[in-house]
């Protein structure tokens, strides 16, 4: 994330920061006790385009997304589970990382979790 | 001042803020320390600020090996690194996804597992993620030189008109690149989002 400033004094986000409402509330109260005349302003984003996919959705069994953690590429886990390149990419994104912070929070260390680990991260009823 | 809040999470301002060296100093320790992971922020000196505001245009930054240290926390859930990023849940998850596998095969390529990489120090982290990143296409001196290219003002027009600015990048860097990796630079910069708009806003008619 890159602060710009000039010589002239002018100071500038590199691009736009995303934040949560919790950082919004603190960066706002904090420029306002910066600057006498803070105004905000609702905008409505441009959003980035992405190409129409099919949104029938399968749902995730936890043996599947145990496959997830294997080491296998995309398309062999897409092949494996009968689902597309791009759905195992935009899953594996969040899940091993949620369920390693899931175990860490649970255990103390993220070794190997069990489908009821799965399930319970999921907040699904054994 | 007008600070614009998006409805998809991102914020901005107007236009530039005017501060005092003060101000600005609280500013970014503020941004450190209460918003942010310190090692992925960069104060840099411009004299070129963006035209373009929220909802003006989709914004997105390549991501730095300081972000990839992040990124391949696997430790931390997609959200707690999204917000120390200041980037959204998305995009976080779609640049692990992409990235997940290949990283995998590094560390074992070294030996190594993620929790064999959470406990090395941030610089040998770092040397990894280099290496890493190198080996996925763009090397660290074709960056270095992609980086020198954009401080010029108007990069955008110097590369598409090849001008003799372009050239002085060139001879400034000691020490001097192989041409190759200057070619290289010049033509991930061409691959970019700023590139591509300068050229439909300017050439396209």
């Amino acid at each position: 994330m890159k602060i710009l400033y000039s010589g002239e004094g002018l100071v500038d986000f590199g691009i736009p920061p995303a934040v949560s409402e919790e950082q919004k509330t603190k960066i706002i109260e904090f420029l306002k006790q910066m600057f006498i005349d803070v105004e905000l302003v609702d905008t409505k984003e441009k959003e980035k385009h992405f190409n129409s996919v099919n949104k029938t959705s399968k749902k995730w069994k936890p043996k599947d997304l145990l496959m997830l953690l294997e080491p296998l590429s995309e398309e062999e886990l897409a092949e494996k589970l009968d689902r597309s390149p791009m759905s195992i990419r935009m899953y594996r994104g969040h899940f091993e990382p949620d369920l390693r912070s899931f175990m860490i929070k649970k255990y103390g260390n993220a070794k190997k979790p069990t489908l009821d680990d799965i399930n319970e991260m999921n907040g699904d009823e054994k | 001042m007008k600070v614009f809040i998006g409805d998809n999470t991102h914020i901005d301002f107007k236009e530039p803020i005017l501060m005092t060296l003060e101000q600005r100093e609280k500013f970014v320790y503020f941004l450190k320390n209460e918003m942010f992971e310190q090692s992925i922020i960069f104060v840099e000196k411009t004299s070129d600020f963006r035209k373009e505001r929220l909802g003006d245009k989709f914004f997105s930054e390549e991501w730095s090996p300081e972000e990839y240290i992040l990124l391949t926390n696997l430790n931390k859930s997609t959200y707690d690194v999204a917000q120390s990023m200041g980037r959204t849940w998305l995009s976080i998850n779609m640049k692990r996804g992409n990235e997940i596998y290949s990283f995998k095969l590094k560390l074992k390529s070294k030996n190594l597992d993620y929790d064999d990489f959470d406990n090395l120090s941030k610089d040998k982290k770092l040397e990894i993620i280099k290496e890493w990143m190198a080996e996925k296409g763009i090397s660290e001196k074709t960056r270095t030189i992609m980086e020198e290219i954009k401080k010029q003002n108007n990069w955008q027009h110097n590369i598409k008109e090849m001008k003799d600015a372009l050239g002085i990048v060139y001879q400034k860097l000691t020490p001097k690149p192989e041409e190759q990796n200057f070619k290289k630079a010049v033509r991930e910069l061409k691959k970019t989002n700023e590139y591509k708009e300068f050229i439909k806003a300017n050439y396209d008619y």
